[in-house]
């Protein structure tokens, strides 16, 4: 299952919530890391963390920790 | 008064013929949803933001079709409910969607999908620090309305019923007042506008545009309806700038009556 850490790899993981679903994660892992492990490299996303938009220009210092509630929204038709 | 032929208007600067705003959401098939936009003559689009998996495709297919329309884009906080909700959707819309214009909704009450006042003029003056340009969903509270304007939005969007109903104008009475009272405001009619003829009324009642979704998306006939409310809403607006005749009480001949023959004098008395 994408988003769970192979044991054998790290002996760290923590546990996060992305979009209401919990994954494991390798530990240290940054947002532009984690994205790519969830399969969302390709797509056009935008992210908040415990409600709090992350831009795009911080993926790659911005890290996870333990307990994170992580939103990953894409485009969707509106009225 | 513009000249007959410039009616432009612009909106935070943004030039515009149309003043039909269109919404994506709920058509039939995404082609029809292009071929309705496009009917419409609209010029600015509604969109939005929701978690996606990536199995799904995490939004691409939809984002192509609205990059294929080539519009403008109006990204909306629909279904926030607290100011903190509306403007971190709202930065996420700003980098996903590219565009600083944002729809803000922060909805009071899930019954009637009614704005709460004291959430959007929170969330609206927080935005608008930030650079946003906010188009703010909120009833029909002249006073509301004027607060929104001290904290920095140059466009509204009253309700004309609630969301989805199709009901047309309410309370005609505060849409006029606000159109009286806010005469330099762009005004939008969002929400509740069931059919032409209600695209009309808000129109002819002097209101700068018409922002809709359902009653194009779920008319039997989406792309016809979408034609039919490009030109209602196009009909109003000049018969607002034409300026109406005043009703009278009493019947009055249009047809002259000096010259009408079979007339005798009566000359009995």
């Amino acid at each position: 299952m994408a988003g769970l850490c192979d044991e054998r790899a790290c002996s760290m993981t923590i546990t996060v919530s992305v979009n209401g679903v919990m994954q494991e994660c390798p530990l240290p892992i940054t947002v532009a890391d984690a994205l790519q492990q969830w399969g969302y490299d390709s797509v056009r996303v935008a992210v908040a963390i415990n409600g709090e938009f992350v831009p795009r220009s911080t993926y790659g210092t911005h890290t996870l920790v333990s307990g994170d509630d992580v939103d990953v929204v894409a485009a969707v038709q509106g009225g | 008064m513009n000249e007959p032929w410039n009616d432009s208007w612009a909106p935070y600067g943004k030039p515009l013929q149309s003043r039909l705003m269109l919404g994506t959401a709920l058509y039939p098939s995404p082609a029809i949803m292009q071929q309705a936009i496009r009917a419409s003559g609209a010029e600015v689009i509604t969109v939005s933001l929701r978690r996606q998996s990536p199995q799904t495709g995490g939004g691409e297919s939809i984002w192509q079709l609205i990059r294929e329309l080539n519009l403008t884009l109006l990204p909306n906080t629909a279904g926030c409910h607290s100011a903190k909700e509306a403007i971190t959707l709202a930065q996420m819309a700003r980098e996903l969607f590219e565009t600083d214009w944002i729809k803000l909704e922060v909805i009071g009450d899930d019954y009637n999908l009614q704005p709460d006042p004291f959430g959007l003029l929170d969330a609206a003056e927080a935005l608008t620090k930030l650079g946003f340009k906010v188009f703010p969903y909120c009833t029909d509270d002249l006073v509301l309305c004027q607060r929104l304007l001290d904290v920095g939005c140059e466009v509204l969007m009253p309700w004309g019923a609630p969301i989805g109903t199709g009901q047309g104008l309410l309370n005609p009475y505060a849409l006029r007042t606000l159109r009286e009272r806010l005469p330099d405001t762009p005004l939008i009619v969002d929400a509740g506008v069931g059919a032409p003829a209600h695209a009309v009324a808000a129109m002819e009642l002097g209101f700068d545009g018409v922002l809709l979704n359902t009653a194009v998306a779920q008319a039997a006939n989406p792309v016809l309806m979408a034609e039919a409310f490009g030109e209602a809403v196009a009909a109003g607006r000049k018969g607002y700038r034409a300026g109406a005749m005043a009703a009278r009480q009493t019947a009055q001949p249009s047809t002259p009556t000096l010259g009408m023959p079979f007339w005798h004098q009566d000359t009995s008395s």
